[in-house]
Parts: structure tokens; sequence; C-alpha cells
């Protein structure tokens, strides 16, 4: 077949012009809200939007009249996915640095904070380190590895022509506007849902467009049956927009103005709010990441799923289970009871489910054992599904009312997060960049396997340090709030346990740094993968991508290990 | 069944909707029934809506993200019942758009914070944390000071909040930008008509600057009522799942 | 309704609703038919890489592409 034949001008195919009609409402209510914005604070978005639109406007023209933009339907589109793990490792480094700094904050107040500077205030900046981790890191991820995931697994190239780029760059523009959003004091403070009006409708555009292009992908595949790592997805992608449209709603204050009030107030905002909350750590960061196992460990494994039957099972009882455990989040508040019984209920259920995920993943390696030896890219996908063990097995224990009385309010909560966080999202990330990097970019191998062991090993210290400081300090706040003396009085002022953990809150931004410099071998390795140094030869082209690291190699570039044995 | 399940997978339309199905039940049923059952909110005598200058500093509290460290809920368990005051009611937080519960005491809970300290510690530990508590990790304050309030330009919040259910008058509406001057003037004419209109409200020159009406007025103005509009010595939980 | 029979109903509810889900599940799951269909499914990261059309694929249009 010849090149002119199979090549399809995206023009002809899907047409544009929707994407140009998009842009330019936008453009017409950015230059709206900062001529004649109602609160000061809006003009710096309203600038952004309208810089970013008038950037795509002018980059669709050039590429229309130059007709850049061609669609090959006998090739994966992979350049958005090339784009997409740049992405990741931005979103990755600025969030991780975000909470490296407000970490350090809480050890060192006297010295990082700034009286005139309102926005390094740790209320504006946490948020950011939040969003920045979550929603540009994990986001980024997410979008990146579910196009690559549904090409493979379907056999056909990305539904929709340009518009997984509207998806990738509307999402990203979306994080910018959250981002700075936060230091400027524009927030609706509701954890994980703090962007305000004008930003969440824009995410909705951008993420019922992300969902048409996974599901025409879908669609039009090539394959009988839909591979399960792209049910995880597809249920990541589709609850995500329910519980971002329902838990979003609120009134603003002005159309052309950043402040609004939520349409729920009291009682039913907590719920809806924790509903939403812990199905973002549900379908965001569980179920999507799921998907991301499913794929990439048994590709990099060159194993088989261990049991088909077993992702089927906790597929559907994850997803059914996941949404009832918010309520878990507001014991012993003003909730009714009812429905704080019913969420540590279906939290401890969850926990098999949530298992389920765990085995299927481990035993996938099983009879490969030696690989896990020899191949650091795919240790750092194990140790990832065994936090992810391990949180999903706190997280029930945190649920039962009488430890969450304890624990609530306290420490160990972030640190279970960052159990979850900094282990299973971050790792299988880690693990999937490792993969996909000379995958997408025709190279033989990672620059360096010598540094993706640095890599491993400073990221797990770092996860240790953080979680074992998490756990004291939390534990013992929470002691010490209920300590009484014999006289019957409360033993500590509240002081007093703020003061306690000073050492604690040292060695969490200790562990962080740590975390943060593994990220940044990562960058370098990246790097110099991209640039073909090193072990990254170039493939030829006819030759099929590099699925696995060469045992010798992969031995050669491991003499610690040798020497062990 | 397994017709059904493969008509599904071919048709991933299917899938899409049997997903939906699946995790819109918990929702449905944890979510729904809290906006009908009575008994969620319980009845009680004393709330009322914000004052336009207490809503001015609530707005700076959800601004700045105090709920990263502080809480507004007190639990029913003995040693938060000592420390803090009686635990809280969920008609404490029904004119609270958002909800401010938080989910995290880095620093204390703040619900029954209203009349403990005096306007002056306010403003002295919010501009400087550390001159009042040394061991304090709280970050400084001090710019809302500088930060002038619009009065005029409020009523467009006190609108918004009515729009979602918060039961402002037509009256409160029209004397917004008045109340807001007000509440930091003792001797203004209208004070008598403020007080009907926002009963147990704190009307006092809160950060000592009587020109301006700053956002640390209106911060300390906010501080200064939470938890303080109901009457605990009158209160008595009637029904079960209120008693907690 | 009062909070006693909201209460009910949801926990009777949930319980009936959820274990029949289950079940439904776990009776796919090991209908004998579909054994060899989930075998394949499990290996197929394995085998998924190029997108170059051979024969098969070009006979095959797209699975919904007719009803």
């Amino acid at each position: 077949m010849s090149e002119n034949s199979t090549t399809k001008s995206i023009v002809n195919n899907y047409g544009i012009f929707p994407i140009i009609l998009i842009t330019l409402i936008g453009f017409v209510w950015a230059v709206l809200a900062a001529a004649r914005g109602d609160d000061p604070v809006i003009a710096p978005h309203a600038y952004m939007f309208m810089f970013a639109f008038a950037l795509a406007i002018f980059a669709l023209v050039y590429g229309l009249t130059t007709n850049k933009f061609v669609n090959n339907p006998y090739e994966y589109d992979d350049s958005v996915i090339r784009a997409g793990i740049i992405a990741t490792i931005f979103w990755g480094i600025a969030g991780m640095l975000v909470g490296v700094i407000i970490a350090s904050q809480l050890a060192f107040p006297k010295f990082l904070y700034f009286e005139n500077l309102p926005w390094t205030n740790f209320g504006r900046m946490r948020p950011l380190h939040t969003s920045g981790v979550i929603f540009g890191f994990c986001g980024n991820a997410l979008i990146a590895t579910s196009f690559y995931i549904v090409q493979r697994t379907c056999r056909t190239r990305l539904a929709g022509g340009l518009w997984p780029w509207f998806v990738f760059w509307g999402y990203n523009l979306f994080l910018v506007i959250a981002g700075t959003g936060y230091l400027m004091g524009i927030t609706e403070s509701r954890e994980y849902a703090e962007p305000e009006w004008y930003a969440d409708i824009w995410l909705t555009i951008v993420w019922v467009t992300y969902l048409m292009v996974f599901m025409m992908t879908l669609v039009k595949r090539k394959e009988r049956h839909i591979y399960v790592a792209n049910w995880f997805l597809l249920s990541f992608i589709v609850t995500i927009a329910m519980l971002h449209l329902v838990n979003n709603l609120s009134m603003p204050v002005s159309f052309l103005g950043a402040k609004s009030y939520s349409a729920f107030s009291g009682v039913q905002d907590a719920m809806t709010q924790w509903w939403y909350g812990h199905n973002a750590v549900g379908f965001f960061l569980t179920t999507g990441f799921l998907g991301m196992m499913y794929y990439f460990i048994p590709k990099r494994a060159e194993r088989p799923i261990w049991s088909y039957k077993l992702s089927i099972v906790h597929f559907w009882t994850v997803i059914f289970i996941y949404i009832w455990a918010g309520p878990h989040h507001l014991h012993f508040t003003a909730l009714p009871q009812w429905t704080q019984t019913m969420g540590m209920v279906f939290s401890i259920m969850l926990w098999m489910p949530s298992w389920g995920g765990m085995i299927n993943g481990l035993m996938t390696i099983s009879g490969a054992w030696d690989k896990f030896r020899t191949d650091p890219v795919l240790r750092i996908l194990v140790i990832s599904v065994a936090f992810y063990g391990m949180a999903t097995f706190e997280g029930p224990l945190m649920a039962i009312r009488y430890v969450n009385a304890l624990s609530h309010y306290t420490d160990w909560t972030i640190g279970h997060v960052h159990a979850g966080a900094l282990g299973w999202n971050g790792m299988i990330t880690f693990g999937a960049i490792y993969c996909m990097v000379p995958w997408l970019w025709k190279k033989k191998e990672m620059y360096s396997m010598r540094l993706v062991e640095w890599h491993f090993w400073l990221a797990l210290i770092g996860i240790s340090f953080y979680i074992a400081a998490m756990w004291i300090s939390g534990i013992m706040q929470g002691v010490m709030w209920r300590t009484y003396n014999d006289l019957g009085f409360l033993e500590y002022s509240f002081i007093e346990t703020v003061m306690a953990m000073k050492p604690f809150y040292m060695i969490r931004a200790l562990g962080g740094f740590l975390y943060l410099c593994g990220m940044l071998v990562l960058t370098w390795n990246v790097y110099m993968t991209i640039k073909g140094k090193g072990e990254a030869l170039s493939l030829n082209e006819d030759e099929p991508f590099a699925r696995k690291p060469d045992p010798a190699t992969g031995l050669a570039l491991a003499p610690t290990l040798v020497a062990g044995e | 069944m397994s017709k059904l399940h493969d008509f599904m997978e071919k048709r991933s339309f299917a899938l899409l909707f049997g997903i939906l199905a699946v995790v819109s039940v918990g929702g449905l049923v944890e979510i729904a029934p809290l906006f009908f059952i009575d008994s969620t909110i319980e009845e009680v005598d004393g709330m009322r809506p914000y004052s336009p200058l207490e809503l001015a500093g609530r707005d700076v509290y959800v601004r700045e993200g105090c709920y990263l460290c502080h809480s507004q809920m007190v639990r029913p368990l003995r040693d938060e019942i000592e420390r803090y005051g009686h635990y809280s009611l969920a008609a404490e937080s029904m004119y609270d758009h958002p909800f401010q519960w938080g989910s995290k005491r880095t620093g204390p809970d703040i619900a029954r914070l209203g009349g403990k300290y005096s306007d002056e510690w306010h403003v002295l530990h919010l501009s400087d944390p550390r001159a009042v508590v040394p061991e304090s990790v709280m970050p400084p304050y001090k710019f809302l000071l500088k930060n002038k309030i619009n009065a005029e330009r409020y009523t467009k919040h006190l609108i918004a909040n009515r729009r979602v259910g918060v039961p402002y008058t037509d009256e409160m509406i029209k004397m917004a930008a008045s109340d807001m001057k007000t509440q930091i003037n003792p001797d203004a004419d209208d004070f008598d008509g403020f007080m009907a209109r926002y009963p147990k409200a704190v009307v006092r020159n809160f950060d000592g600057n009587a020109d301006d009406i700053t956002e640390m007025d209106a911060l300390v103005a906010y501080l200064q009522m939470l938890g303080t509009l109901i009457d605990f010595n009158e209160y008595e939980a009637t029904k079960g799942e209120n008693e907690r | 309704m009062s909070y006693d029979q909201i209460a009910h109903i949801v926990k009777l509810g949930g319980t009936v609703f959820f274990f029949t889900f289950f079940l439904l599940v776990l009776v796919y799951v090991f209908w004998p038919k579909n054994k060899a269909k989930f075998k394949q499914a499990a290996s197929m990261p394995i085998a998924d890489e190029s997108l170059i059309p051979d024969t098969q694929t070009q006979k095959t249009q797209s699975m919904e592409a007719k009803p």
C-alpha cells in the first residue's frame, strides 16, 4: 500500500473545527474577564487563558494551511504519549519539590515563612503540592499510559485525530490555572477539589473529550475482547467525570469573577465532598493505576496474567464497593451514624477485592523471579504492588470507627496517603516510564540501568523515612491528645503535642527530599536515553521494540547483586 | 449470562453504562437520603446566616486554606469535649458553603474558638504567631491588616449565598454594605437594626484601625463568632441519632 | 421516611443487590465456555507490538463497524 493512500489528512477524518470553536469561545470569555473582571485576581487567569487560546488558534490555523496534520491509521499515535511522559516528569518534580518545601516549613517555621509573601504560606502551597502530584504527575501519567495501553491492546490507532492533543494541552492548561490559582488564593477549599468554577468547567470539557477519545478507540478496536486493563481505565475515566461534575456544583458570585459558593452546605457538602475525595483515591489513584499494572507487569515480565478470572471478579467488586467507602472520612462527625456505619462496613469489605489486584500482580511474576533480581525496572513495578497491598490493608484498618477515633486528624492519615502515593502510584509510574521511554523513542534500553538501581533505593529509603516518621508522630499525637493525668485532667496542652512533632517533621522532610532526588535521577536518565547515550542505542527501524533487558547486560549492570550471590 | 457479558464486551458502550450503573449505587444510597431525612440536621435555636463581615472573614479563611490545619468539628469523645467544648452539631454548619470541617489538626480545632481570646490576641497571633506562641508552626498573616474590603461590592456575595439556599432576607441584602460598616463601629446609627438582623453578632473595631474595613477585621469577626450561636445550656438532643 | 426505615432498606437492599451481583460475576467467570477466551486474553499485552497491516487485520474490520 502506498504512502498516500494510507495517510489521511486529519481534517478529512475528524474536523478540527470544533476545537477551533471551543478555543474561540474560551478566548472571548477570557477577553471579557480580563477587561471587566469583577475581582482583581481573575485578571492573571484571564490573560493566561487568552494567551493559551490565541496560541492554540494560531497553531491550528498554521497546521491547517500547511497541511501538517496527518493521520496514518497503520501507525500508533505515539507523539502525544511522548509529550505526556515529559509533562509527567515536569509535574512530578514541581509537585514533589513543593511537598519538600511545605514539609520543611512545618519543621522550620521560623526560617521558611515570609510575612510579605502570602503565596508562600503553607495554606496556599499545600494544594499546589497535592494537585501537582495527584493531578499533574499521576494525571499526566494516567493519560499517557492509557493512550499507550488502549492502542496496543486494541491494535488500533487512537481515535479522534487531533483530539488527543486537545486532551493533553487542555489538561495541562487546567493544571496551570489551578496551580497558579492556589498561590493567588483562588480556591474553593474543598480537599482535592480546590479549583474554582471556571477551571472546573474547563476540566469538564477536557475530561469528556478524554472519555470520548478512549471510548471511540475501544469501539474501533480490532481485537474481539476488551482487555481488562481497559476496563479499569474506562471505569477511572467515567467515574471521575461523574464525581467531578456532582461535587463541583457551585454558584459563582459573578460570571466574570473568580469566587463561587458551593451548591451544598454542611453535612450534605461534607458527604458529597468525601464521596468525591475518597473515590478520587479509589478511581484516580487505584483503578486507573491498576489498569497500568495489568499492562506493564505482564509486559515487562513477559508472563501472562496469573488469573484473568480474578481480574474480572476484583474489577467489579472494587468498583462496586469503593464508591461506598467515603463516609469513613467522617467518623464521629455530625454526619448521621447510619452513613458512617455503611462507610465503615464497605471499607472493610474493600480489603479483599483490593488484595485481588495485589495477588494478581505479584503472582504474574512467579516463574520469572530471576528477573526481579536482574531487572530493576521490574523490581520497581513489583515493589509498587507490594506498597499497594500495604496501603489497602492499612486503609480498612483506619476505617474502623475506634481506630479512626485515634488516627483521624493526625499525621497517621498523612503517612497512610503517602504509603499509597509514593509507594504505589509513584513507583508504578516510574516503572511505566522506564518501560515506555525506550519503547517510544525506539531505543534498546534506558541510558543506564545503574541509575535505575539508584533511583529504586533512593525512593525506597525515602518512603521508609516518610512513613515511619508519620506513623510514630501520628499515633503519638493521637495518644497525647487523649492522655489524662492522675487528677483526671488532660495531661498535655495542644502546643505540647505540636512540639513533640518536630523531630518527625524533620525526618519526614528528609524522606521526601530523598524521594525527590530519585525523581531527578529518573529525569537525567530519561534525558540521556532520549539523546541516545549509553545503553540507549537506536534501534534499526525494521527491528521490533526492545522488550526485555538483555540478561547478560542486566547482570553486568548490577555488579552488587552478583557479588552478593 | 455469558451472552449478556459477551454483548457488553463487544459493545463498549454497554460496558461503559454497566460501569456507570455499578458506581452510581453507593452515592445514591448514601448521599440522596441526607437531603430528605429531617433528622439529618437537628432543630436548634440560635442559628442564623453569617453577617456580611463574618462572611467576608469566612471567605478569607477559605482563601488561605486554614482548613488544611484547623478542623471545625468537635467529635463526641471525652477528651475533645473537655479540650474544645460541646461536640459540633450538624445545624452549626448548615449555612456553610462550603463546609470547613477539615481533616487534619496540625493546629487545634477551632469550631468553638469564639470568645476564648481577645481581639488583640487574635490580631497579634495572626500577624506573628511565634510572638505569642513560640513553638507554633503557623504561617504569618500580617498582610491581612493592609488588605481593605470594599463593603459595597460584598452585596453580590450575599446574593450568591441566597441562590444556594442561605435564608438572607431582602432587608439583609439591601443593608449588606451598611451592616459591614456597622459591625466595626459600636457607635453606628444602625446598631440596633444590625443586632436584630444578626443576633449575638460581635460589634467591635477588631483590628484597632477605625478608618478601614480590613481583611483582619473580617477574619477576627468570623473567628470570634465561631461556635457561639447555640446556647448549649438549653440544647438537648431529642432524637437518638443526634445524641451521638 | 424515618431514620430506621431508611437504614433498614439500605442494609437489606445493599446486601441483596451486592450479593446477587457478585454471584453473577462468579457465574460468568467460571462459565466453562469462557475458559479459552480468558486464557488468550491473559497474554494480550505480550503480543501487541506493531500495527503494520498484516492480512488478518486488514480483513477484520472494526468489531463494531457493523451492527
